[in-house]
């Protein structure tokens, strides 16, 4: 047994590693790995709606965390996890955010059925899309920085927690993030623009 | 710029961020070396890094989490399907329809019982927090306190294996209001006859303390025979949380469960929500309905106050000039961004869109002439029933109807000068306070009205179509004060303009004929009457198809004609086939229907009290849907249950329903109305018939002096009062008591009456009989005689001219003349009709008792 936990160790790593060089194939593998836990959690805090209720995502990522790796023992590296979580949240809300937006300009003037419409609007969308692309451009400048932003903006992690996921010194942290601020906002205004 | 050069700014960049104060500056000067251009970028970065991040923080957490909630809703939306289970004894058929909370499947029975086809509705996975499992248990309990054929009824309810609750519901087989009324080449009356089925439903609600708080067109379906029916009381709420025990956690605004785009805007500021926001939201279905759009993309704001028309959107298509206007005003008024300036309440609405259906003026009115008129009801509640009955109309009527019928220019110019108009009316030195206090009421209205009747003298002649709504309007209002010599000049007059106008079959010449018949039958002019009822027939008959419940409405008019005429079979005929006509649309004449099923049943009660009583339940049940249980219509049925239930003995029942009927009227028009007082009166005879001789009495004092005060002291129904209280008085021995009062009533009738009419001959008769009693032969010979003088010409052969023949001899026995007397006495008792005679005077006059 404990061979095989070692193997599946590494296969996290490895999993990671082949997401950052965008090898195909591997950024599903990965959200099939976290997805079900996230969202279980995620629809369990929501079920508890209240007025003004806001969505915790970092409370969600690590109670995942906590169930995971108390399960098969493959998630037993928490900087792993956070970062597979932020990564596979930026990839499910963008590439949620675009169907949204293709649905909005193919579909007629009449919403077929008015739930479909519940939650999401435009401008969120449109938010999380610019996130997006923002990113990746700065991601040309240095890719940690869009590591950073993706563990911080896409799973809502601390400075602390983003320093454990990257396997950085919260120190480098703090001052990338300074850097990734300065991008983020300049993007944003050119995007406003 | 490239990559390339991006990162070699991120280098300074990055080294610069290390460096603080003249530090920094020195090696961004080193750096740069003077290339502007690149310590530009740098400052603005390093600028850019010292921002605070909250705001891009809050931006994006709100976009996650709606990112999410969409992700999961999607999820869910691939998710669970029971379909082909079984639950208890449900087999569930397949899936319909995923809401928010629950997932609506179609089911059918499977014990065996009987077939059954059904909706079973049962809370989504991983929603079945106590929370929501207590909210769903409200749902159910709500349901099942309402009892509306456009409610679906609830027909059982349970839980899952696993713990999840589920509701069973009467299935609805239908399509969403808005396709159906596409479906059905979106004529627009009938697509408001539905949403006059929706208010109602609502109001039935409303009366239950219960808001649904999600009225969209998803949840209002209407079956291929036009049964609407209104759905998914899921986040309903219950206004009066003590009334349901256990509702009290469900108290919150419920701003979550909201569908975007449909909630009011107090329900999106989290306010509280009352039955003002479903008013909110029905205007929105209708905006809907008439433009096939929503009105706004997103949640209203509270702050956004411009009026919402529809028509706007319907510029250059078929159906602009029928939304313009009234419709525009209908909706605009649903959906005011204050509650409080909506409709109080959904039959409000309904009434609106009746009166839109009837060609009649809406309610919905500009806002200036709407507040003057609450202040004044505010300081003066009595005045609300009059003016909602009339002014307005008036108002609005000339504002919205006028508004569409020709160009720009002109709508713009006249509805100006209506406004203008009734501004002036009501602001003409504030004319509802009595210049002296101790006048009477009603005579203040009148006076604005008169002055009204002064400026349209002088003014508006050069705008006839204005000048004939605004007749007509006053003309009603004349008329709902029972001044009726006033309504018919202006209805006249109305009426003349409006043929030259619309020709004489149009709606307009069909409203005034309907308003003239009936005030010269009110007035007893009933030559002029029946011409006007006869016209009236005609021209409804002519305007619409046989069968249309407008025509039905002229023939139970023409029945009111006939039953004044003393024509009993005619007038059943024409009641039974006009009511038959209006059953079609029963809400959308709900007041005339009523009020011919209560004549009808007047008619019936002699003949048959089980039809006379089916009629008038009939009545009550339409009664207490469309105008609910305190309205004037209910007054009246109230007052003819209690005559019938006193012709067939039940005389407990008849005095209970006579204060019903009093209560109402009391309430609504006030103490000294006709209406009232016409109350009093029968409550007054019914305990004189039943004996109880002393509350008679009371009442009849009470009802005189009311009379007296209203009418003065030459009023025929001053003396009608009179001549009840003499006889009342008189039962109880008091004669001479009586004697005056008979007086009064003679006085009056010789100064309002014919010179020939039979009913001066009752308080002669009375006096006569009092008289006798005093032993006061002589002069109750001449009044006896005076009496019969009068009946034989003008009523030979009825009994009165019996009594007044054996009085007369009474008195001559009484002088002496006894064989001269007896005679008389004998020739009486030959008298045709003499087995009629009522006591006191069939013992008076020995005329034997009828064979039982």
């Amino acid at each position: 047994m404990s061979d095989g936990e070692a193997e599946e160790k590494s296969s996290v790593s490895d999993l990671l590693a082949a997401v950052d060089r965008g090898e195909p194939g591997a950024l599903d593998e990965l959200v099939a790995a976290v997805y079900p836990e996230l969202k279980r959690l995620a629809h369990f805090q929501l079920s508890g709606e209240r007025p003004g209720h806001t969505l915790n995502t970092t409370a969600i990522v690590h109670e995942a965390f906590v169930r995971l790796a108390s399960g098969d023992g493959r998630w037993n590296d928490r900087g792993h996890f956070l970062r597979a979580a932020s990564t596979v949240m930026r990839h499910l809300l963008v590439d949620h955010a675009r169907k949204k937006r293709a649905e909005k300009r193919g579909a007629g003037q009449m919403p077929l059925t008015l739930e479909d419409d519940r939650y999401a609007t435009e401008d969120d969308s449109l938010a999380v899309l610019a996130l997006d692309n923002a990113l990746k451009d700065i991601a040309e400048i240095d890719p940690r920085l869009e590591q950073i932003i993706e563990c911080r903006y896409f799973a809502g992690l601390s400075v602390n927690d983003t320093a454990e996921a990257l396997g950085m010194a919260v120190r480098t942290v703090e001052r990338d993030w300074q850097r990734a601020k300065a991008y983020l906002l300049k993007a944003m205004d050119a995007d406003a623009r | 710029m490239n990559t390339a050069d991006n990162r070699a700014v991120d280098e300074i960049f990055s080294e610069a961020l290390a460096l603080s104060g003249e530090e920094r500056a020195h090696f961004i000067r080193r750096r740069c070396a003077g290339d502007e251009e690149l310590e530009r970028q740098l400052i603005s970065l390093l600028d850019a890094s010292e921002a605070s991040d909250d705001a891009l923080a809050q931006r994006f957490d709100t976009a996650r989490e709606q990112l999410w909630r969409s992700v999961l809703g999607d999820e869910e939306n691939a998710g669970e399907d029971l379909s082909g289970q079984r639950v208890n004894a449900w087999r569930l058929v397949k899936r319909l329809a995923r809401g928010g909370l629950a997932t609506v499947y179609l089911a059918q029975r499977e014990d065996g019982a009987f077939e059954q086809t059904v909706a079973f509705k049962v809370l989504r996975r991983g929603l079945d927090t106590d929370d929501l499992v207590a909210r769903f248990r409200a749902e159910r309990q709500m349901l099942s306190s309402l009892d509306h054929p456009s409610i679906a009824r609830i027909l059982d309810g349970g839980a899952l294996e696993d713990g999840r609750p589920y509701l069973v519901l009467e299935y609805v087989d239908g399509l969403p209001i808005t396709a159906y009324c596409k479906a059905n080449r979106n004529d627009v009356r009938e697509c408001m006859r539905l949403l006059i089925q929706v208010l109602q439903a609502l109001h039935h609600a409303h009366k239950h303390l219960i808001v649904h708080r999600d009225i969209k067109p998803s949840n209002i379906l209407v079956s291929t025979e036009g049964h609407v029916s209104l759905l998914d009381f899921g986040i309903a709420k219950l206004l009066d949380p003590a009334a349901l025990p256990g509702a009290s956690t469900l108290t919150r605004t419920g701003v979550s469960l909201l569908t975007p785009g449909y909630g009011s805007p107090e329900q999106h500021a989290g306010r509280p929500v009352t039955t003002a926001s479903d008013i909110y939201q029905v205007g929105q279905v209708m905006y809907e309905l008439l433009t096939g759009e929503r009105p706004f993309d997103g949640p209203r704001q509270e702050t956004d106050t411009s009026t919402v028309q529809p028509s706007r959107t319907l510029r250059g298509k078929p159906l602009y000039n029928k939304v313009r206007g009234d419709l525009d005003a209908i909706v605009g008024k649903a959906m005011h961004p204050e509650p409080a300036r909506r409709y109080a309440s959904a039959v409000e609405m309904v009434a609106d869109l009746e009166s839109y259906l009837e060609g009649r003026p809406v309610l919905a009115r500009p806002d200036t002439l709407r507040y003057r008129l609450v202040k004044m009801c505010k300081r003066r509640p009595w005045l609300l029933p009059v003016l909602a009955l009339g002014i307005l109309a008036v108002v609005s009527y000339v504002v919205t109807l006028t508004l569409y019928t020709q160009e720009l220019r002109i709508e713009q110019r006249r509805a100006e000068a209506a406004q203008t108009f009734m501004v002036d009316l009501l602001r003409s030195a504030d004319p509802f306070v009595p210049a002296d206090p101790d006048r009477g009421r009603d005579i203040t209205v009148v006076e604005a009205l008169d002055f009204g009747v002064q400026r349209l003298e002088t003014d508006l002649h050069d705008d006839p179509e204005l000048r004939a709504s605004l007749l007509a309007s006053i003309a009603s209002v004349y008329g709902s004060l029972d001044q009726f010599q006033g309504a018919i000049v202006l209805q006249e007059e109305a009426l003349a303009l409006q043929r030259g106008l619309y020709g004489d079959r149009s709606q307009p010449v069909l409203a005034s004929l309907a308003m003239l018949a009936k005030n010269y039958r009110v007035t007893g002019d009933y030559e002029r009457a029946i011409r006007y009822y006869d016209e009236q027939l005609a021209v409804a008959q002519d305007l619409y198809s046989a069968d249309h419940p407008s025509v039905g409405v002229a023939e139970s008019a023409a029945a009111d004609m006939q039953s004044a005429l003393g024509d009993r079979e005619a007038s059943a005929a024409l009641y039974e086939q006009g009511i038959r006509k209006m059953r079609q649309a029963p809400a959308e004449h709900s007041r005339i229907l009523i009020n011919a099923l209560v004549a009808l049943a007047q008619l019936q009660s002699s003949e048959s009290h089980q039809d006379a009583m089916a009629s008038l339940s009939e009545a009550q049940q339409l009664a207490t849907e469309v105008d609910g249980s305190d309205s004037l219509s209910m007054a009246l049925v109230h007052a003819q249950i209690a005559t019938t239930s006193s012709q067939h003995g039940d005389y407990e029942r008849a005095a209970r329903e006579f204060q019903s009927s009093i209560d109402i009227y009391e309430s609504r028009l006030g103490s000294d109305h006709g209406a009232t007082l016409s109350a009093l009166n029968n409550l007054g005879v019914h305990h004189m018939r039943t004996g109880d001789l002393e509350s008679a009495e009371q009442l009849l004092r009470e009802l005189l002096g009311r009379r007296e005060q209203k009418y003065g002291m030459e009023h025929r129904e001053v003396a009608n009062a009179a001549q009840n209280l003499g006889m009342i008085i008189g039962r109880q021995g008091r004669f001479a008591e009586a004697i005056p009062l008979h007086r009064t009533a003679i006085e009056i009738y010789a100064a309002t009456l014919a010179d020939d009419h039979y009913i001066k001959a009752f308080p002669l008769l009375s006096i006569a009989y009092a008289e006798l009693q005093l032993d006061n032969h002589s002069s109750a010979e001449g009044h006896a005689r005076q009496a019969l003088a009068l009946l034989e010409s003008t009523a030979p052969g009825t009994y009165p001219a019996g009594v007044a023949q054996c009085l007369v001899g009474l008195a001559l026995e009484g002088q002496g003349r006894l064989e001269e007397g007896r005679a008389m006495v004998e020739a009486a008792h030959k008298h045709p009709a003499i087995g009629a005679t009522p006591e006191p005077y069939r013992s008076a006059c020995r005329v034997p008792a009828p064979a039982p």
